[in-house]
């Protein structure tokens, strides 16, 4: 039985666990919040071998299941937290948890503020955004999240602006730099 | 460019792979078009920010993790949420509980460590004092990466075999039968086996010097047992040997408090075989890892820390709405039960579990709606408010009142729940209803004083007079059969009454009807202890003596007389008409057994004439 479980996982999940990994540490910037992410999800894919068997992209399936986890987890974490977001944000850049190594590492001002500002965004927009990032369009964002397509135009028009308008608030003024070429 | 063009570019296209004239075309519009700068800008700064790369310790983690989700699940079909581990410790002590391996006790050290090796798993011993963050066994199989798991467990559990009863020297013959012997072996060797299933458990071989509410520690002790004959001797089993199950849980100062469950003695038969008479009461014939499973089912309902295997299933079959009303409600229930283990609410608190309760408000009927409703109390899930303001307005009383309650004690600062308590304050019908409300505005010292002054006037008729009291004394179950875990005053109550409510309670005891039934069992006897100097109790205890319908009522009044004012000749001369003549046997036998209590005797002897 685990080795059912474990060869599922060996050629369905495994290669994928890097950008699996990827998108749940650019969700939570927490690195421990983000393994925790990936091992459920990892565990919940494998547990439903009968929907797994079927998908055409099984990478999107595993990211559709790491956005329900990361749902479920992020209202979680709200309930369980009871402390006012902004009172967290300002006492703590990150939500989940305490700064691991990885975040001891961000040392530019406009990196901090640009992981505060994403963190104050609702689950749904952090999702949408970084799936963007990672370079999903339109259409694969709605078989990732099933949300209809014209509403997921809305929300993430809404997401790219309540993004700015958290960065303009972390920054004190509006940023007008482009960013443009300037990726790392 | 135009704004639109920019915007279809964030939507579809991957910014870093536009060509250079896409480039050119973008700079040009958002240098002069403030509003795409911002949402532009906004949206690729993501890519500023640093990602995590996959280390092959993680990727081995995660496969451990998939090897060491439970059996049962792993070919579920359905809903993918049954596991619900919250942390990385969680799933670690899951991993960490399936590999672990029991101590034996000194008898079987060796039998249990052979058994483990014909397993093929490594055997571990915790020692929970030194160790509370045990290294699971590397994984055997080739090309697997070694798993570190560095998590405590949630909690603890050592199995003994041990004398339950030392005084008994029945038992402790039974005990040296080899055979006997044999059993507990077995027993013990199968608990142990069922144990280890169970995630975030960790068996250990020595009891922790100290717990934590975090940190749970069960004991169990295993050992001969029996039961008792109407001749008072250890009956004879026709087939199998009984054996018992103790379980004590450590306390934080170091004491121990025993667990009681639904399970203590079970026949266990070494063929597993018993033709005839069954030898258990619950289990037919079983042998020593049918009786193991048995017992660490009941352990995990009843005993342990809820547990994810069990609660949710629980859960997923009280959100499936193609369930019938009672069947999703008896699972709440179930649910309560494990909740009320630990306290809190985190079980029900759960967005789904909200919505179904939601949903089956109104598919219930009233009274199931006032459970729903005092089972939410505690979650504050904002979603709530609106179903229970429905409920002020159209339910019957109780379903009001556990509306009422859960507003005021989850939503006080929510302006509709606000106006909705001033309300139903001012103008519901019922005056109980009415004082809820108020108590939820004003809080204690105002429903202490309406408990009180409804008492004490005589224009009510008796059963309003007493129904606050009885409110505040007897308050509903949370859902029916698992007490709301709220500390009870039900003694400050009593002892806060005054003279005049003493009296009043006195007057009316006789007449209410309420005193004949329901849950007021222990009322009469509570009270005449707080108040035993206090003449007109003796007067009460007199005449339900005399007059009460309920036996229960008169062997209470009998025993409290014999025994706190049988100096009274009065007292005396009731008490030996009851003793003579009550039609209850029953009371006649408790209150015969009193009177040959010496210090009974001498105040008799003082009273008589």
């Amino acid at each position: 039985m685990a080795d059912n479980r474990t060869d599922r996982f060996d050629a369905r999940v495994a290669p994928h666990l890097a950008t699996l990994l990827r998108v749940a540490y650019r969700l939570v910037r927490n690195r421990s919040d983000a393994e925790d992410l990936v091992q459920e999800t990892c565990v919940a894919a494998c547990e439903n071998p009968a929907a797994f068997g079927g998908v055409d992209h099984p990478v999107r399936w595993l990211l559709r299941v790491l956005h329900n986890r990361f749902i479920d987890r992020t209202r979680r974490l709200k309930r369980s937290q009871q402390v006012p977001l902004e009172e967290a944000d300002a006492t703590d850049p990150l939500i989940c948890g305490r700064p691991g190594p990885e975040e001891s590492m961000l040392h530019a001002d406009a990196q901090r503020a640009i992981e505060r500002a994403f963190l104050k965004l609702d689950e749904t927009q952090r999702t949408l955004l970084v799936l963007r990032l990672e370079g999903y369009d339109l259409g694969e964002i709605e078989s990732i999240t099933g949300i209809n397509r014209e509403v997921l135009r809305a929300r993430l028009h809404r997401a790219r602006n309540s993004l700015a308008r958290h960065l303009e608030q972390q920054t004190g003024a509006t940023s007008t730099a482009l960013l443009i070429g300037s990726n790392p | 460019m135009n704004c639109q063009e920019v915007v279809g570019i964030l939507d579809n296209q991957e910014v870093d792979r536009l060509d250079a004239a896409q480039r050119r075309q973008v700079e040009a519009h958002v240098a002069v078009c403030a509003d795409c700068a911002r949402v532009w800008n906004a949206q690729t700064s993501l890519a500023l920010l640093p990602d995590l790369a996959l280390s092959q310790e993680f990727a081995g983690q995660c496969r451990a993790a998939v090897a060491a989700m439970p059996v049962s699940r792993a070919n579920g079909s359905g809903r993918g949420r049954i596991l619900r581990w919250g942390s990385l410790a969680a799933l670690a002590a899951a991993a960490a509980a399936l590999a672990l391996l029991a101590a034996p006790t000194d008898q079987n050290a060796s039998g249990v460590a052979a058994q483990v090796s014909q397993t093929g798993a490594v055997p571990l011993v915790v020692d929970v004092n030194t160790a509370q963050t045990p290294t699971a066994p590397a994984d055997v199989r080739s090309g697997t990466a070694p798993v570190a798991i560095t998590a405590a467990p949630r909690f603890t559990v050592r199995v003994v075999q041990e004398s339950l009863y030392p005084d008994s020297k029945e038992l402790a013959a039974v005990a040296n039968d080899p055979v006997v012997q044999e059993i507990l072996r077995s027993l013990h060797n199968a608990l142990v086996a069922e144990l280890r299933k169970i995630p975030d458990l960790a068996l250990v071989d020595k009891d922790p010097a100290q717990t934590t509410p975090a940190q749970r520690h069960y004991r169990l002790q295993i050992g001969p047992d029996g039961v008792r004959g109407y001749d008072g001797k250890m009956m004879h089993w026709v087939h199998g040997y009984p054996v018992g199950l103790i379980v004590r849980e450590l306390q934080p100062g170091g004491a121990s408090v025993e667990r009681l469950y639904d399970g203590v003695v079970v026949g266990v038969d070494l063929a597993g075989t018993c033709p005839g008479v069954p030898p258990a009461r619950d289990i037919a014939c079983p042998d020593a890892p049918q009786a193991a499973a048995e017992m660490v089912s009941r352990l995990r309902k009843q005993v342990f820390p809820p547990d994810t295997s069990v609660t949710q299933p629980l859960q997923a079959r009280f959100e499936d709405s193609s369930l019938a009303p009672e069947e999703r409600f008896s699972v709440l229930v179930e649910l309560f039960k494990q909740q009320a283990k630990t306290g809190g609410r985190s079980l029900v608190s759960d967005a789904s579990v909200v919505r179904a309760v939601i949903e089956l408000s109104r598919l219930s009927d009233a009274a199931h709606r006032a459970q729903l409703w005092r089972a939410m109390r505690g979650v504050g899930d904002a979603q709530l408010v609106e179903p229970m303001l429905a409920s002020l307005q159209q339910d019957p009383e109780d379903v009001r009142i556990a509306a009422l309650e859960t507003l005021a004690a989850d939503f006080s600062g929510d302006q509709r729940a606000w106006s909705a308590l001033e309300t139903v304050a001012l103008s519901d019908p019922r005056p109980l209803v009415r004082a809820v409300a108020q108590r939820g505005i004003a809080g204690e010292e105002g429903w202490n004083n309406y408990v009180v002054s409804s008492l004490e006037d005589a224009r009510l008729p008796d059963s309003r007079r007493v129904e606050a009291l009885m409110y505040a004394l007897y308050p509903p179950d949370a859902v029916d059969g698992v007490p709301d875990p709220s500390p009870s005053n039900y003694w400050q109550i009593l002892k806060g009454l005054d003279e005049a409510a003493v009296r009043s309670l006195a007057e009316i005891f006789p007449r209410a009807e309420v005193f004949r039934r329901g849950p007021s069992n222990n009322l009469l006897g509570n009270f005449s202890a707080v108040n035993r100097r206090n003449p007109v109790v003796t007067d009460l205890l007199l005449t339900v003596l005399a007059q009460d319908s309920k036996a229960l009522n008169r062997a209470v009044a009998a025993q409290e007389l014999a025994e706190a004012h049988a100096s009274e000749p009065r007292v005396r001369e009731a008490l030996l008409k009851t003793v003579r003549s009550d039609p209850d046997a029953m009371v006649r036998d408790t209150l015969s057994q009193i009177l040959q209590k010496d210090y009974v005797k001498k105040a008799m002897e003082a009273a008589a004439p």
